[in-house]
């Protein structure tokens, strides 16, 4: 019996993927409790959530993807997961940044 | 591989097209555990915001101004992380699937220095302010 997932290394990327969401939300929820202005709030939040819901909904879709990309030995990269989580995260930055010096 | 099976769509779709064109799919190991080392630095860079935050919240700690100051910096570099995260991936992805030498690692001594910067200024900071 061959096991078509030695090393469980899509399932590790995949709890990957779900701890960063956790960070990113817990990041997120900061950022909406400390803002200075109640819009800035709102911009936070709104980034937060809709990045933290792609993420997992990404995790989701990619996890059963990969499964079968594996199976038939195509490639698994997922640059637009990747861009996902840069811009939500540089995008949460600069609001701190914005929020530290308001 | 059978005529009649159709291949999956690439989970990143035409990004992939679009940015990882040249070579070939490496072995989907490497893939996956350059991903999980984003995933990682990502991790590192919302730990850097949420300091900064926490900094920016700790009342009258330290003055303002250096409070503030400092709180923007660990953000901003936070920030900075993040992107060069992105950057780390992508060229490594590259230097897979076209076989080549990994490239250096810039980014740990940039964080380093970052922070251990930041921890002296946080540290003299604090000593001076008593």
């Amino acid at each position: 019996m061959t096991l078509w997932d030695r090393g469980a290394q899509p399932e590790r990327t995949a709890l990957a993927w779900s701890r960063t969401t956790l960070a990113l939300i817990v990041a997120g929820l900061l950022c909406v409790r400390f803002a200075p202005t109640t819009t800035g709030a709102a911009l936070a939040g709104i980034v937060v959530c809709g990045g933290a819901s792609l993420l997992l909904r990404r995790t989701r879709r990619q996890h059963r993807g990969r499964g079968r990309r594996l199976a038939r030995g195509h490639g698994v990269a997922d640059p637009a997961s990747i861009l996902l989580a840069t811009g939500v995260t540089v995008a949460l930055g600069l609001l701190g940044v914005v929020f530290a010096l308001s | 591989m059978s005529t009649l099976e159709t291949p999956d769509p690439t989970p990143g779709g035409r990004w992939a097209d679009r940015l990882l064109a040249e070579g070939s799919d490496p072995d989907p190991r490497f893939t996956l555990a350059n991903e999980r080392t984003f995933l990682a630095w990502i991790r590192t860079a919302l730990a850097m915001i949420a300091g900064g935050i926490g900094l920016a919240l700790s009342g009258h700690l330290l003055a303002a101004p250096l409070r503030s100051g400092l709180a923007a910096g660990l953000a901003a570099t936070g920030a900075l992380i993040a992107a060069l995260a992105f950057r780390r991936w992508l060229r490594t992805e590259r230097a897979l699937r076209r076989a080549e030498t990994l490239p250096l690692p810039a980014l740990a001594p940039v964080m380093s220095y970052g922070l251990a910067i930041g921890a002296v200024v946080l540290l003299v900071a604090l000593l001076a302010t008593r």
